[in-house]
């Protein structure tokens, strides 16, 4: 039986897999500039804040919650690394900060869902609108720049051809599978987002882990704010507009259940992530207008659940049918 | 002095005195059952050995020693650990994972040590003397083996107190029976086991002694050799209860209004073929996996039929949908009340009226709510729907008994001429099942004939007029109910089947 349900996550998998590959094909025959290294480089690029977010964003996912303040927390990190920068502090020091204020947002998410009982939809939303409010209240609108000559050069390096911020994606996926899959806390993110009561009368701190997601996916999207003042040499407060919806797309389109907690991996995420930076690529080569990016976003979304609620009907029918049998 | 004692324990939640006053004690090595009427304040009692609630009052001694337990951590470090009533495992893990919820054995860094997990997984098994693959995953077991499950899981964690809630509620008889040998082996091993159940045969049957509680208060504790049903019955409602089943139909020849010819839904059920009459209780008896229910869905149109006819008062009909089939007059009682029957978080009234709000509909198109509360209120009554005040209460309120009762009312509204009724009585108290088994055979009486689906055999023997037994999707027999033993019905269901766990 749990290979059958292996197959089934296989079956996702090779669907993405398919899918993304049959893109490819189409986009090397009609762009000739489609598989040019500048090209892969433009498309991975474009990407890879959602794909660092959306790593965060699974966790969250599966323990049942969802996390939409992300794209509050972008700008808001960018502009108070951006700030610190400019009056001085060290980029170093400045990053961590930056990092540790995000922590702590994520912190306060979670106190917020806790205590007051809310739906994180409501809470983060509440974040997100509060510190959309603040980025434009910090810069009155203007566009933080003119950084030291150092840190851009700095930012500028390529080690091995790559950007700095694809580095610290490759490391955090790896982490984020490795430890989703061994690690125990991560796995009772699973336990959680499957059955809250049952992780309570295993003794399981359900209030921890839930803090454990928020702070993670709060601080990955610091992180991915500190990552765009570098590769933009600039913060401002329209960073990250609608950057959430994009996350949690690539998240379901991954396989990982918006309806039922407790269903998903990083691997899907993984795919998912990488089959929408190769349709917004797709898009911009073949030249159709980039307005319809979005049309075809929340058509993806509605195959994506349409696609992992069909599985779970299947499996349902194929174990009930099984118990039958027994 | 006894493995546990509890001295003077009193709790109320808000101003409802659940518990008072109520002491007790037990030993080391016995299965002692604690049984009384639903809100008798059982369950309250058994949250508070295990560190779920608090006493407001009065204490628990553990080998002589006062024990202060404030969560369920608490509890399993004190070696106290409860079988829940409704499962508490995550069915999306792995049956290793549930065991070792919260205690998987981990490396330095954090990372679940596998090899090891399932190792220990299978040991623990294996000191109950079952098999199972550790990396199966919880949803795809029987109900049977989840529990078992649950049983290891607790078993695991070094404990020598074991409460078990209503454990067999959602178990076949052949798993009721394996439960049991598993009980009395943990006895053996010197475990002190709490045994509660509605079941009174299952704790006639397993227990040394039996304590019983009314209306929060401690009533008294049967010895061995002291130990039956009336007793406990009287001691459990303060009063005898002369008959415990109403007498059965008085018109055994009523017309047909229900017949099947060779019923069948691939994989599901195969060949059925019954009839029921107006004023008679078929009942269908079969061991989990029977096809029982299956066949019941197929009958009310929320399942396909592959071939086969179906008569309904005289006429050939195909239910294409429940809505069809309630149309014509056939409602289904669910076995699983609050998820397929009830809204449990509308009012009662809501309830009682929502498959009938057609008749509630006046000329301009809107509901008439008055009149939707005078109907409610009649059911309320006519059904003895406790507390009396409750239409405007919400159904997740309610007592198990008397959601059920709610539900009743439900279907009654539409004036059916066929009643399917689903484990009617499941996780009901002893007074309640008695006023739901009179409430069908008043409606029986009226004139409407009644399927009623039970794997309790004396809720079969002691309400039905004829009995079919079902066994792995295809019927078996249909017996009248004259002189129907128990046995002979177990030996149908079972029909030379091996039936494997």
């Amino acid at each position: 039986m749990l290979r059958k349900i292996k197959n089934k996550m296989n079956l996702h998998y090779l669907v993405l897999i398919f899918c993304i590959t049959c893109i490819f094909v189409i986009m090397s025959i009609q762009s000739p500039f489609f598989l040019t290294w500048n090209n892969i480089d433009v498309l991975v690029n474009n990407f890879i804040m959602e794909a660092i977010m959306a790593l965060g964003m699974t966790m969250v996912i599966i323990s049942g919650g969802i996390d939409i303040s992300i794209s509050g927390i972008l700008p808001f990190i960018a502009i108070i690394f951006a700030k610190l920068m400019l009056i001085g502090v060290n980029p170093w020091l400045a990053s961590l900060i930056g990092l540790v204020v995000s922590g702590t947002i994520g912190l306060f998410n979670n106190s917020l869902r806790h205590v007051l009982r809310l739906h994180p939809m409501i809470v983060t939303m509440a974040t997100q609108l509060t510190l959309k409010g603040l980025n434009l209240a910090i810069t009155g609108g203007s566009v933080l720049s003119k950084f030291s000559r150092s840190f851009t050069s700095f930012t500028a390096q390529r080690p091995l051809g790559l950007s700095i911020p694809i580095w610290i994606y490759i490391l955090l996926a790896v982490l984020f599978v490795a430890l989703s899959k061994h690690n125990r806390r991560f796995i009772h993110v699973f336990f959680v987002g499957g059955s809250n009561e049952a992780s309570m009368l295993s003794g399981m701190k359900i209030n921890s882990i839930f803090r454990m997601v928020y702070v993670i996916s709060a601080i990955l999207a610091g992180l991915a704010g500190i990552l765009s003042v570098t590769v933009y040499n600039s913060a401002s407060y329209s960073f990250g507009q609608g950057v959430e919806m994009k996350v949690i797309t690539a998240v379901a389109i991954g396989g990982t259940s918006l309806t039922h907690g407790g269903e998903g991996s990083i691997t899907g995420t993984l795919l998912g992530t990488l089959f929408m930076a190769i349709v917004y690529n797709a898009f911009v080569m073949s030249g159709i207008s980039t307005y319809y990016q979005d049309v075809f976003t929340g058509g993806m979304l509605i195959v994506a659940v349409l696609l992992s609620e069909g599985a779970r009907a299947i499996n349902k029918r194929t174990n009930q049918a099984k118990s039958l049998i027994k | 002095m006894g493995l546990l004692e509890l001295k003077n324990i009193n709790k109320s939640f808000a101003d409802n005195l659940v518990l008072s006053d109520v002491s007790l004690s037990f030993h080391a090595g016995e299965i002692h059952s604690i049984v009384g009427e639903n809100g008798a304040g059982k369950s309250t009692l058994m949250k508070i050995i295990g560190g779920i609630y608090r006493a407001d009052s009065g204490a628990v001694y553990l080998n002589g020693k006062l024990a202060n337990m404030r969560n369920p951590i608490d509890a399993y470090r004190a070696g106290i650990g409860i079988v829940h009533q409704e499962l508490s495992l995550a069915d999306n893990m792995t049956v290793a994972q549930n065991v070792f919820a919260n205690r998987e054995p981990i490396g330095p860094i954090g990372f679940v040590r596998w090899k090891k997990l399932y190792q220990d997984t299978e040991n623990e098994f294996q000191k109950i003397g079952v098999a199972i693959k550790p990396d199966v995953l919880v949803k795809t077991l029987s109900i049977g083996m989840q529990q078992i499950v649950e049983i290891v899981k607790v078993l695991s964690q070094n404990i020598n107190i074991l409460i078990f809630d209503e454990p067999t509620s959602a178990l076949s008889d052949s798993e009721a029976q394996n439960m049991f040998s598993l009980l009395v082996k943990l006895k053996e091993q010197g475990k002190l086991i709490i045994f509660i159940s509605h079941k009174l045969n299952e704790v006639c049957h397993i227990s040394d002694r039996v304590s019983v509680l009314r209306d929060g208060k401690y009533i008294g504790t049967l010895e061995h050799g002291e130990i039956e049903e009336d007793r406990i019955i009287s001691m459990m409602v303060g009063r005898d209860l002369s008959n415990l089943y109403p007498p059965k139909s008085s018109k055994l020849n009523g017309d047909i209004v229900l017949e099947t010819k060779n019923l069948s839904r691939v994989d599901k059920f195969h060949d059925v073929s019954i009839t029921v009459r107006s004023g008679e209780i078929l009942g269908i008896f079969g061991l989990v996996g029977a096809g029982r229910t299956e066949f019941a869905y197929s009958l009310f149109g929320a399942d396909r039929i592959d071939s086969g006819k179906v008569t309904f008062e005289g006429e050939d009909v195909t239910f294409k949908s429940p809505t069809d089939a309630i149309a014509k007059g056939v409602c289904y009682l669910s076995e699983d009340r609050k998820r397929l029957g009830l809204f449990v978080n509308m009012i009662v009234a809501n309830n009682i009226v929502a498959s009938s709000l057609k008749k509630f509909i006046n000329r301009s198109g809107f509901l008439e709510f008055d009149k939707m509360q005078v109907v409610s209120l009649e059911y309320v009554e006519r059904l003895n729907i406790q507390p009396a005040n409750c239409i405007s209460n919400y159904v997740s309120n309610l007592s198990g008994g008397n959601q059920q009762k709610v539900l009743l009312a439900k279907w009654i509204t539409t004036n059916p001429k066929l009643l399917i009724v689903d484990e009617p009585t499941r996780g009901v108290d002893v007074g309640a099942k008695a006023k739901i088994h009179s409430i069908l055979r008043d409606l029986a009486e009226a004139g409407l004939g009644i399927i009623m689906i039970s794997s309790e055999l004396p809720e079969i023997l002691g309400l039905s007029d004829r009995v079919a037994v079902m066994n792995n999707g295809k019927l078996i027999t249909v017996l009248d109910n004259n002189d129907l033993s128990e046995e002979m019905i177990l030996n149908k269901a079972f029909n030379k089947h091996v039936v494997g766990l």
